[in-house]
Order: structure tokens, then C-alpha cells, then sequence
């Protein structure tokens, strides 16, 4: 007798729009409020110039820049980096390993990037997420969100993770301030991603791990198929092994969140049973 | 009523073979147990396992079904499922739940026809197949014989085999009106004299058959199919026996009453086998001088004992007595006589002789190979007509309206089990949590 569990599709609920909505208003006043009002950026030292723009009506005029005002007798405010239209790339693994679940690591890794997308578009920013099969969307405004969400949703977890796939989106990865990784790493080296973490580039890493590889199940006998080699092993379940398994995954685990802390990059492990909103709003807002 | 119907563990099963049900719930764990049970699960952290744990095949362990709480739920769902099956009820439901078997034990039941077999084997073979069939093991069987100076009774779920032999004393045919009753079956031979209202009737065919229909002294008087042939000499003088001596009146009276029905009168005769009459004295006992007398007629003598009131044979009826002293008892072929000695009796000798005649006449067994003529005629079918159930008792009442609910409440418990089997088995198929995103 044998039952297999395999979730490699995305499927997105019809309350998911308005959840995109509320997210991305709930982190902007977040943001609002810690920053005392204004526009200010999701990344970035408040203090870190980009560049001048006229001023309009509503504008704060803490902002007004008196020294080019008095120069060119015409106003112009401050644009922090952060305010600027930042370029924000999202990277989602795709391989069939992010089938496993439930719910499927896919599903969870495709509602982080549609939180990224709907955060980014909120700021006046553009967001662009590139699958690891190859395949991408771009978006620069709050309307084009539901291409995003049905890009997403056309994601299905299969093939293998080619850990040459990200680093094949140099150009866009050249002006992108804000990078994000987000799968669950198998196969995959710290190195092989904190070299994105160049410059100012913000990197963060999200590895989405389903239940029951954060918590093997306690069924006597299991046999773990990994759906990108199709390897299968027969494991009797008994505590020890589950233990050693346990420390093993601790171990990698920690081994990222060194090097991404060495890098400046944020790494974060998140079951994919969680929900999107807690894990962004915990790395965005900071 | 069921005959398959068995009492176990104090619960009689109106369908035992669905106990044989009981063994799916064990067919069910053996093979969930004997078969191995994986649970595949995708991950991708396969090489991790493989760097913490030993395959199965190569640490020895046997990768046996788990018994989970669905496999468990499903087990007692199918126990249950089959006591229902099986019909549970009380016991009290068939105890003292009683058939009747009315036999008829007269000489037409023992007479072959052409194929050789009795009516009374045929019609009993009838009967035990219907009980074997339709009758519950707890339920009493019994088998009476009445129409005689005796009423025979037997329990069991066959007749005796020793009615299949005629009696020694020819039995009259029993009054069956007086035994039709819900319970109660009839076993005899067609056609019946009556047709009974709720008794049940096994009867046997008939057929004609031809044959001395009457023996006057010598002369025998035979029924061809079509007409009376008499034969004279056709028949040796049937035997009367007096085995001891009587007194003198009695003695005389018997040799002139013998001698007018053309019987052979033997006094003193050691052997009474054959005989269709035999006369004896009571067995010795106290001495009385006793004056009595019926009919008209009355002797003065002296009585030793009391005559007896049943032999070997069967009841014997008083014919006459004296307080507690039986003096005189008769039955079927037989005539005990308690007299010693005996004057001639006072009064009109007329009396006398027409009173012991009627008595004589009454004990006097038919001549053995006599049919009467209409029953030689006789043609009928075999029928078999089963007998409408007894009335319960009141407990057995109970019990049987029990039944149903016992097995509904049982399906019930079953049913809900199923389910919370199936759905435990959901949640065991999806261990690790699933949510609104699993697809």
C-alpha cells in the first residue's frame, strides 16, 4: 500500500486579491508610522540620497531642499533611495522538489513573491519575478498585480533546481536594489546566492520548507521520494533517526544564517504552512 | 422461528452465519499487517535522510502496516456490523416456546403400502424434515400418541423409532379436534375425519388395499377392490386366554360368551401371545369379603388385593370396585380380576350376562389382519400443512421485539464507526496538516 503526497501547484483563493491589498497597505502604514509620516522607502538608510524632483503641493517641506532652492530659485524636494522607484527582483525555485507539502513549498514561495510584487508596486517601485525554469513577469503598477498572480499560478514544481539559473539574470539583477530568494535550497550552496548580495544590494533569503521535512511525521514507516531524482529511501521512523535527521537540518540551516549575516543578507526558514503576510511584514518592516 | 437459530453466550443468533462475518475484521488487520505499508512522501531533503538513516531493507526492520486508529475504528465497525448480521437476541426469545406432534399410533399407520412404507414413517420423515427446517434448536419438541388406554409422549426433534413398530395393543385413531391448536401438527394419514383450524397435518398417502375386512369364528370375509368374498375356514378361531383361575360365574359366562362369537376359549393357558383377550387375577394382597355388584346384578365373594390400574401395556380402567378395593379393571385385550372366589351373582342372570358381555366385548382386541372395509377403500394424497407458530411467552415476547433493536442499534454503533473510520483515515492520508493552499 502506498500513498504518495505531491502538491506542485499554485492555486490562489478569490479573497488572495484583497489579502495582496491589505498587506501591501498594512506594511506601507507601518512603515508611515515608524518613519513619522512622509514617503518613506521599505529599504535603505533614511538619509541615502537618489536624487531631486520638483516639489508638489503635499509635499513635506522638511524635505525641501533650501540649498538648490536658494541656487535655482526653484523648489525641489529630497528623493531618498528608498523612495526612489526601486527595481525589486523576486527569484522563486520552481523545482519539483517544491512540490512537497502540504501545502506545496511552491504555494507558500508563490504567495511571498505576490506579497514582494504588491509591496514593491505600493511604493512606486517595480517588482520582477523570474522563476527558476526561466520564466518571468514584470510589474510597475498596483493594476498589473493580477498577471502577476496568474503568472504565479501557471508556476508547477517540477524539473530539477539548476543552481546556474539566477546568476543567468545578470542584467536584471544589475539594477535591481532589493533581491530575494525564496525556495527551499536543497542542492543549493550559501555562495552559490550571497554573491548577489553586492554593494547595497538588500539580499534575503527565504527557505521554504514543508511540515513534514521541519517535522517528520511519526507513521513507523515512510518512504521519502525526492521528486527531482526520483530517489526514494524506506525510513522506519524511530526517534533517533528523526533526531539525527533534526540536527542535520538545524546544522545547514545554521550554516546559511552565517553566511548570510557575514553577507548583511536576511535569512529566514519558514514552514510553508505559514503565512505570507508574517514573514514579510517581519523582513520588510524592520 | 429459524431453525439455523443458535444459543451461544447466552444470545440465541436468528442468523448464525453471519457470525461467520466475524472473520473480515480480522481478514482486515492480518492483511493491513501482512502487507507492507509506505507512506510515500515527497521531499527535498531526501539527502539528509540518506545521511541519518538506514534504509529498511538493509537494518533488517519489516516494514509491517501500521494498525492506526482508522484500521482499528474499521475493525470494530465490521464486528459489530457482523453480530448485527448474525441476528443477536435474547435468549428467553425461544425458550419455552413449545411444538406439539399429535400422533396417530392406529393400525392403518403401520399397514405398507405398495412400496413397502409405512404411513407413519412417511408422514413422521415429513415432520422431522419441517422441524429440522423451521424449528429453533431452543425450542421443546414433543411428540404425543394419545388414543390409547396410555398416552405415549417423547421430546425430541425425531419420533421415537419404536412407534415406527405397531403397538402391541392396537391404538384408536386420536380425537384431533381436541388437539387444534397454534403449535400443535397433526401426524396421520389421509383423509382426515376433521380439518383442523390452526394445527398444522403431515398425513400420509393412502391407498386402497384389499384384504379380510371382518373374521366371524372361522369364517373369514375378504375385500377383493371390487366385491366381499367370504371364505369360510379362512380363519383360525382367534384365542381367548384366562392365564389363572376364575372364579365360577365368571369362567362360565366367558365359555358361553366365547363360544356365541366363534373364539377359542383356553382357561388355564400358561401363554397369552396371541390372544386377542386375556383374563387374569389381580396380584395377591389383602383378603376381603366384599357383597357388590352393577348393572343389576350383584355377587357376594371374597377379593384378595385390588386389581391393578396400568400394566406394561398401558392404564387399565376400574369396572368395578368396593371403596378402595378395585375389584375388577380392564384395557385394551386385557381384564384383571381381583375375585378368589365368588358366588353366583343374586339378581336377573340376564343382567349379569349382557353386563360382562358389554365389558368383554370392549376388551376384546379386533382380529389383527381385519381392516375395516372403508378404510380399505380409502385413497388419498399426502399432505403436509405446517402448523401455525405457538404463542410466545411473554419473556420470549420481549425478547423478540428486543431483536430488532439490538441489531439496529448495533448497525448504528457500525455505521458512525465507518465513518469516523473514514475520516480518520483522511486525516491519517494527510498527516501533516493540510491547508486551504494544498492542491
Amino acid at each position: 500500500m502506498s500513498d504518495t503526497v505531491f502538491f506542485p501547484n499554485v492555486r490562489f483563493d478569490a479573497r488572495f486579491a484583497a489579502r495582496l491589498d491589505r498587506f501591501a497597505l498594512t506594511v506601507r502604514a507601518m512603515h508611515e508610522r515608524r518613519e513619522g509620516g512622509g514617503r518613506a522607502g521599505l529599504a535603505g538608510s533614511s538619509g541615502e540620497f537618489a536624487f531631486h524632483r520638483p516639489y508638489t503641493p503635499g509635499d513635506d517641506l522638511r524635505r525641501l531642499d533650501w540649498n538648490l532652492y536658494a541656487r535655482l530659485d526653484q523648489a525641489y524636494v529630497r528623493v531618498g533611495r528608498r523612495e526612489s522607484a526601486e527595481h525589486w527582483l523576486v527569484w522563486i525555485d520552481t523545482s519539483a522538489s517544491m512540490g512537497a507539502g502540504p501545502p506545496g513549498k511552491l504555494q507558500l514561495a508563490a504567495e511571498i513573491a505576490a506579497g514582494i510584487a504588491a509591496v514593491a508596486v505600493a511604493s512606486k517601485g517595480e517588482a520582477r519575478v523570474v522563476a527558476s525554469n526561466g520564466r518571468e513577469v514584470r510589474v510597475q503598477a498596483r493594476r498589473e498585480l493580477p498577471r502577476v498572480v496568474s503568472f504565479l499560478e501557471s508556476l508547477v514544481a517540477e524539473g530539477v533546481d539548476e543552481a546556474r539559473v539566477l546568476p543567468a539574470h545578470g542584467p536584471a539583477l544589475a539594477d535591481a536594489a532589493r533581491v530575494f530568494v525564496v525556495g527551499d535550497l536543497r542542492g543549493r550552496k550559501p555562495r552559490d546566492v550571497l554573491s548577489i548580495a553586492r554593494g547595497r544590494r538588500w539580499l534575503g533569503v527565504f527557505q521554504v520548507l514543508a511540515p513534514c521535512e521541519l517535522d517528520p511525521p511519526t507513521i513507523e514507516h515512510v518512504r521519502w521520494w525526492d521528486p527531482e531524482s526520483s530517489r526514494t529511501l524506506d525510513v522506519a521512523n524511530d526517534p533517533a533517526t528523526t533526531a539525527r535527521y533534526l540536527a542535520r537540518l538545524a546544522s545547514e540551516q545554521e550554516e546559511w544564517r552565517v553566511a548570510c549575516a557575514r553577507h548583511r543578507a536576511v535569512f529566514r526558514a519558514v514552514p510553508s504552512d505559514s503565512a505570507f503576510e508574517a514573514l514579510l511584514t517581519e523582513v520588510l518592516v524592520r | 422461528m429459524n431453525a439455523l437459530a443458535l444459543v451461544f453466550l447466552g444470545i440465541e443468533w436468528t442468523r448464525p452465519l453471519g457470525l461467520f462475518a466475524l472473520a473480515l475484521p480480522a481478514i482486515v488487520l492480518w492483511l493491513a499487517r501482512a502487507r507492507p505499508h509506505w507512506r510515500t512522501v515527497a521531499t527535498g531533503t531526501l539527502a539528509l535522510w540518506e545521511e541519518v538513516a538506514p534504509p529498511i531493507s538493509r537494518s533488517g526492520a519489516r516494514p509491517r502496516g501500521p494498525i492506526s486508529l482508522a484500521l482499528v475504528l474499521l475493525a470494530i465497525a465490521l464486528t459489530l456490523g457482523a453480530i448485527a448480521l448474525a441476528g443477536p437476541r435474547p435468549a428467553q426469545a425461544s425458550t419455552g416456546l413449545t411444538w406439539r406432534i399429535v400422533v396417530d399410533r392406529s393400525p392403518t399407520m403401520y399397514r405398507a403400502n405398495a412400496a413397502g412404507e409405512l404411513p407413519i414413517a412417511a408422514a413422521a420423515r415429513a415432520v422431522e424434515r419441517w422441524l429440522a427446517e423451521n424449528v429453533a434448536r431452543a425450542d421443546r419438541v414433543l411428540w404425543q400418541a394419545p388414543g390409547g388406554w396410555r398416552d405415549e409422549r417423547s421430546e425430541g426433534r425425531s419420533m421415537p423409532s419404536d412407534w415406527l413398530r405397531a403397538p402391541r395393543i392396537p391404538r384408536s385413531r386420536p380425537r384431533f379436534v381436541e388437539e387444534d391448536r397454534a403449535g400443535t401438527l397433526w401426524l396421520s394419514r389421509s383423509p382426515l375425519a376433521e380439518e383442523p383450524r390452526t394445527a398444522g397435518v403431515s398425513a400420509a398417502a393412502i391407498e386402497p388395499s384389499h384384504g379380510p375386512i371382518s373374521v366371524v369364528g372361522t369364517t373369514r370375509f375378504d375385500w377383493d377392490g371390487k366385491r366381499i368374498e367370504e371364505i369360510a375356514g379362512g380363519a383360525r378361531p382367534a384365542r381367548v386366554v384366562a392365564t389363572s383361575e376364575l372364579p365360577e360365574p365368571i369362567d362360565a359366562f366367558v365359555a358361553t360368551w366365547t363360544e356365541a362369537r366363534g373364539l377359542a376359549y383356553e382357561p388355564g393357558s400358561p401363554s397369552a401371545v396371541g390372544a386377542l383377550l386375556t383374563l387374569r387375577r389381580a396380584p395377591d394382597g389383602p383378603e376381603h369379603t366384599i357383597d357388590t355388584g352393577r348393572d343389576g346384578w350383584r355377587a357376594h365373594g371374597v377379593v384378595r388385593g385390588s386389581a391393578r390400574v396400568s400394566d406394561d401395556d398401558g392404564d387399565l380402567e376400574t369396572w368395578l370396585e368396593h371403596g378402595d378395593v378395585r375389584i375388577v379393571t380392564h384395557g385394551p385385550g386385557r381384564i384383571e380380576i381381583a375375585w378368589s372366589d365368588m358366588q353366583r351373582p343374586s339378581g336377573d342372570p340376564a343382567a349379569f350376562a349382557v353386563s360382562w358381555a358389554a365389558l368383554l366385548d370392549r376388551a376384546l382386541l379386533p382380529h389383527p389382519s381385519v381392516v375395516p372395509l372403508a378404510e380399505r377403500m380409502a385413497s388419498a394424497p399426502e399432505r403436509f400443512e405446517p402448523p401455525r407458530a405457538p404463542p410466545l411467552p411473554e419473556a420470549s415476547i420481549a425478547a423478540v421485539d428486543a431483536g430488532p433493536k439490538i441489531a439496529a442499534w448495533l448497525s448504528l454503533a457500525a455505521l458512525v464507526l465507518a465513518v469516523a473510520a473514514t475520516h480518520a483515515n483522511a486525516r491519517q492520508s494527510s498527516p501533516f496538516a493540510a491547508s486551504s493552499s494544498a492542491n
